[in-house]
């Protein structure tokens, strides 16, 4: 049984450690695309819209809308 | 008397001369322009009638992209059909594909286990005397791979089913935050479950390349559906099929699940489009294999959990099942585990 836990805390440990590491080594798209001339405003954490759809993203209350075409998707 | 048929002749004649100028002043531009329905040149022939068109391009290119100035390259992308196959698939087959793989498997595990009922060692199967079959290390790196597989295999099925099935129960809200969660545990447990991936490889791709046990195992249906359980070396042929599927399946998930993580760094629109098609297969399927480990390795056999959690199984059963592996162990040639101290050597 302790060989049961030990995986499990491992487990936890090394994605806890990933989990700090990880967003280091990424950059958030509105951070990314923004350039000197163009501000692209942070998303917020709901990409999909309120329905879940995908169609009609509402921009989170006090955040700023993107301020160019930047955010279009192609898929 | 005779002067007015003369100038209503007249006014007539005039009239007459000022409608056809009208006609020919409006008339010739239109027919110039519209003859046929296609511009043409003073010389009768269309220009652009042999011009690439969009529809051309698209037919010969695969997709329509240009050049852009902005950081984010992938906005040269104008148009991407195969963008509408990929939605086909994750909105409309893949929930079928992975629901047919996971619920077929539980379907096939309930007939089974309702006809088998639970496998349980014969008589002469039980000694009462123990044999190391996994060193510490080996359950550990197997429990933490069991860990994160299940970590990520709820966490992955979220994706797909999370806003048909949970959404409904719990609301939009609550959904959105569970949903952000799980996001962030199924990028982090990736890496552990990579690391336990390449340990596992390791610790056991010598004991999982095929013998001359395996066909004989195979053909018997390794004893599951009656009649005893054919002798194999220390992994019988279904536990090497599990292996190579887990490292096979673990690498295509690994590679294509790095690829999500840094979007665009490695692939284009394309290769991320391909890299998530090979994610969403590859993980359902094998989360159906892994459900099928799990019940043999728990309801479906008696005992068989124990070699996972105490690291050892009974001394007769390890000569029945696995004589060569026994036989190796007992003239000291098994690297990896071997009977400490304290335990029954197998003779």
């Amino acid at each position: 049984m302790k060989t049961v836990l030990g995986g499990i805390f491992v487990a936890v440990v090394l994605a806890v450690v990933a989990g700090y590491l990880l967003p280091r080594a990424q950059e958030p798209a509105h951070r990314a695309f923004s350039t000197q001339s163009v501000r692209v405003g942070d998303p917020g954490t709901n990409l999909v819209g309120p329905t879940w759809s995908g169609e009609g993203q509402v921009p989170p209350p006090g955040k700023a809308t993107a301020t160019s075409s930047t955010g279009s998707s192609h898929e | 008397m005779i002067a007015q048929p003369i100038t209503a002749r007249l006014l007539c004649s005039a009239l007459a001369a000022l409608t056809l100028a009208v006609l020919l002043v409006f008339a010739t531009p239109l027919s110039a322009q519209t003859s046929g329905g296609q511009p043409k040149s003073p010389s009768g022939s269309n220009p652009t009638a042999s011009s690439v068109n969009e529809q051309k391009l698209l037919q010969e290119l695969d997709r329509l992209s240009g050049r852009v100035t902005v950081p984010n390259p992938q906005l040269a992308m104008l148009e991407q059909p195969q963008g509408r196959s990929y939605q086909s698939f994750h909105e409309r087959w893949l929930p079928w594909i992975g629901g047919i793989a996971v619920l077929g498997m539980i379907a096939i595990l309930l007939v089974f286990y309702l006809w088998r009922g639970r496998i349980r060692p014969t008589p002469e199967e039980r000694s009462g005397r123990a044999v190391v079959r996994f060193s510490a290390f080996e359950r550990l790196n197997h429990w933490m791979m069991a860990t994160c597989f299940i970590v990520l295999a709820v966490t992955g099925l979220n994706y797909v089913y999370g806003k048909r099935l949970l959404m409904p129960l719990i609301g939009a809200e609550a959904f959105a935050d569970w949903s952000q969660w799980a996001k962030f545990a199924h990028n982090f447990i990736a890496w552990p479950f990579m690391l336990a991936l390449l340990l596992m490889f390791i610790l056991w791709v010598k004991d999982n390349i095929p013998d001359r046990y395996d066909a004989a195992w195979l053909r018997a249906g390794g004893g599951l559906f009656g009649g005893r359980q054919p002798p194999a070396e220390r992994f019988n042929a279904g536990q090497k099929l599990l292996f190579w599927s887990v490292i096979i399946g673990g690498v295509l998930l690994s590679v294509s699940g790095v690829i999500m993580l840094f979007p665009f760094a490695l692939v284009d629109l394309q290769g991320m489009q391909i890299a998530q098609y090979v994610h969403a297969i590859t993980a359902v399927v094998l989360t159906a294999v892994i459900l099928a480990h799990i019940y043999i390795g728990s309801l479906g056999m008696e005992g068989a959990i124990g070699a996972m959690t105490t690291g050892t199984v009974d001394q007769a059963w390890a000569y029945h099942h696995h004589p060569a592996w026994v036989e190796r162990q007992r003239r000291g040639q098994v690297q990896g585990p071997t009977i400490g101290p304290g335990e029954v050597p197998a003779s």
